[in-house]
């Protein structure tokens, strides 16, 4: 069956009432939560992970990706509003759209960055259909050595990425390695740092680790200082005119593309696509003076491509297992915990789910524009729901959706241990997403590597005998060893343009033969 | 983790064994951890951030948030759901909302009780209340 057709298959299931109603809830809860200031998209996927795990498998993941897109979507409704950015992509946002909301435009700046971020997903989409299978029958040839150095491959790349300081993310992704070293091990079934407690006998749970990590941690860095009030408070009206839609749809169209290219590589995150997408368009623009004082391809082209990126970082997912940024990292969480494993393997396996999704993924962006650009005045008036009230409501759904997963008071405390680790590592600025994708992918790492070296009685030397494995190891060291060089490189020719500037002014300031005279 | 893991296996006759893995990730660890001290001890100071501390009343509320959650992980299962849930919410909304104490308590049977009648209906376990009938 042609990738058109298996798409056609999963529409039709997304679209089913059950799906769609499913898919209702997700987006106005992701939006719900997502509007909370601090919250971004990573964290809200993960503390609503819990209300997907009482529904059926398909439905579950209809609801995470309009979770997803909810949560995205309440990011901006926060940076425009309230100059709150949840996560650096909204940041960029930010820069032209809270100056829109202070000249009476908010609800311009929200439609357009419903309507950008919703071309910027279908552009994605489409790239996904094209490209995942095609990328799913390459990767079904990987054997063990190649699937140990692809993985190894995608923590260096999150890790390299994810903060400026590389030590830090090394840190964090051996954490990562070393919790999911909890539990019975699986070649001879040995208990492994369980501190005798049998609830970790089957290792870290992930809910717990997610919410803890990802969500709670930040809801504690937001207690610190409670944001209060709403800044702009005028949204005015929700529809761009003929010129501001002229203005966005080419940046928007840019803005896609770019995204689309960053997400597909592992790492490089959405916000390296939104602040490629506006320092581009800042490039192009006739009158770049304008960005920063409400110029709305400053608002278009960064969330197009934020969207586009957070789309496209569900391909390397889908074929290879790997996530592409910390929310698909916390995504694979959840399909794992719903018992799927994540790979090349997906598409032939499981080939009616992974067009279902790909479907809810097109009904999930649908659906949030078309509640979005009507409900954008109630979206702007939660913003005015003081914080201190919202704690609230985010403690007892935390703990419930900890709690309800396994019924265990256990993993509560499990998640507030990883809720005050999260708040700590953040403090120190160590990242806490790739602690995540450890903890996600050392059991797959460590079967990869023990099938590997009983395949060559026990020498090492065959993850770097093979083309392919050598390959992705040879990316590894690259990954680590280029941006340093890179980097020295771009230090080296700024220092010898700011030299010969620097020249170039003194002998202006020396006065030649014919001023002396 | 080094020395829990040379208590088990490194290698056995078909791979390696329970032991490998969790070697090398301490030996990783432990560099990576020596590395940062390094950095954080000799100038130009790369790897340190001071650690910004909460301000008092901010430590205060971590710290309420924080004690409330673990009474309520540690009474949810003797106690039950609503009791538990009542007295959590209306602890939070009277320290962290300064909302007041009747109000509080009205507030949080409700949501608790709200909850335990969808859970339910859902189909979701909650723990029953130690006394009396109800959820």
């Amino acid at each position: 069956m042609s990738s058109l057709s298996e798409l056609a298959n999963g529409l039709l299931t997304a679209i089913t009432p059950e799906l769609l109603l499913f898919a209702f809830i997700g987006c106005v809860l992701g939006t719900i939560v997502g509007v909370l200031p601090g919250l971004g998209p990573a964290a809200t996927v993960g503390m609503l992970i819990p209300v997907t795990m009482h529904v059926p498998i398909e439905a579950a993941f209809v609801m995470l990706a309009a979770i997803f897109y909810g949560a995205s979507y309440g990011g901006r409704i926060t940076a425009i509003l309230m100059k709150v950015a949840g996560e650096p992509s909204s940041a960029v946002t930010m820069l032209d759209g809270y100056p829109m909301a202070t000249q009476g435009r908010a609800g311009i700046a929200l439609s357009i960055s419903a309507i950008s971020s919703f071309v910027g997903g279908t552009v994605s989409i489409i790239g996904l259909v094209i490209a995942a299978p095609a990328l799913a029958k390459f990767a079904i040839r990987f054997g063990p050595p190649e699937y140990f150095a692809l993985m190894i491959l995608a923590l260096s790349l999150i890790s390299g990425l994810t903060t400026e300081s590389k030590i830090k993310s090394i840190m964090s992704v051996l954490m990562g390695l070393a919790l999911g070293m909890i539990g019975v091990e699986l070649s001879m079934g040995m208990p492994r740092f369980t501190l005798g407690q049998h609830e970790l006998l089957s290792g870290i749970p992930l809910v717990p680790a997610i919410v803890g990590l990802m969500g709670l941690s930040e809801v504690f860095l937001n207690l610190e200082s409670p944001t209060g009030a709403i800044f702009a408070e005028r949204t005015g009206g929700i529809w761009p005119s003929r010129r501001e839609l002229r203005q966005s749809t080419m940046p928007t169209m840019r803005g896609s593309l770019l995204g689309f290219v960053v997400g597909l590589l592992p790492g490089a995150g959405t916000s390296v696509a939104s602040f490629g997408a506006y320092g581009l368009e800042r490039r192009v623009a006739k009158n770049p003076q304008r960005f920063g004082k409400g110029a709305i391809e400053g608002v278009a082209s960064p969330e197009a491509a934020d969207n586009a990126a957070s789309n496209a970082a569900l391909i390397p997912l889908f074929t290879l297992g790997i996530p592409g940024s910390p929310t698909v990292a916390v995504l694979m969480g959840a399909m794992m915990i719903h018992g799927l494993t994540p790979g090349p393997r997906l598409f032939v396996d499981e080939s009616s789910f992974v067009w279902t999704v790909i479907g809810s993924l097109i009904v999930g962006n649908v659906m949030l524009l078309l509640l979005n650009l009507p409900l954008v005045g109630l979206w702007a008036r939660l913003t005015r729901i003081p914080y201190r009230f919202m704690y609230v409501a985010i403690f007892v759904s935390t703990i419930l959706g900890a709690y309800t997963v396994r019924s265990s008071a256990f993993d509560v405390l499990l998640m507030l241990i990883f809720g005050g680790v999260g708040y700590f590592l953040m403090k120190v600025n160590v990242p806490v997403a790739p602690i995540i994708l450890g903890l996600i992918l050392t059991p797959l790492i460590e079967q990869a590597l023990r099938q590997s070296l009983e395949m060559s009685q026990g020498d090492p030397a065959v993850l770097v005998t093979r083309p392919l494995s050598a390959s992705l190891l040879g990316m590894t060291v690259l990954a680590f060893v280029l941006p340093p060089v890179v980097a020295r490189m771009l230090r080296k020719r700024r220092l010898g343009e700011s030299e010969s500037d620097r020249s170039d002014a003194a002998e202006s300031l020396v006065p030649t033969s014919g001023e002396k005279s | 983790m080094a020395l829990g893991s040379l208590q088990l296996p490194l290698y056995t006759s078909i791979g390696p064994g329970p032991g490998f893995f969790p070697l090398w990730i301490s030996i990783g660890l432990t560099l990576v951890a020596a590395f940062w001290l390094w950095s954080a001890v000799r100038p130009p100071y790369k790897e340190v951030d001071g650690l910004k501390y909460p301000d008092r009343a901010g430590a205060r509320r971590i710290a309420t948030a924080t004690l409330a959650s673990i009474g309520f992980a540690l009474l949810l299962d003797p106690v039950g759901f609503v009791p538990t849930c009542t007295v959590y919410v209306a602890v939070l909304l009277k320290l962290l909302s300064r909302v007041n104490l009747v109000v509080s308590f009205t507030v949080g049977f409700t949501v608790a009780w709200g909850i335990a009648q969808l859970f339910s209906a859902l189909g979701i376990y909650l723990p029953p209340t130690a006394f009396g009938p109800g959820t």
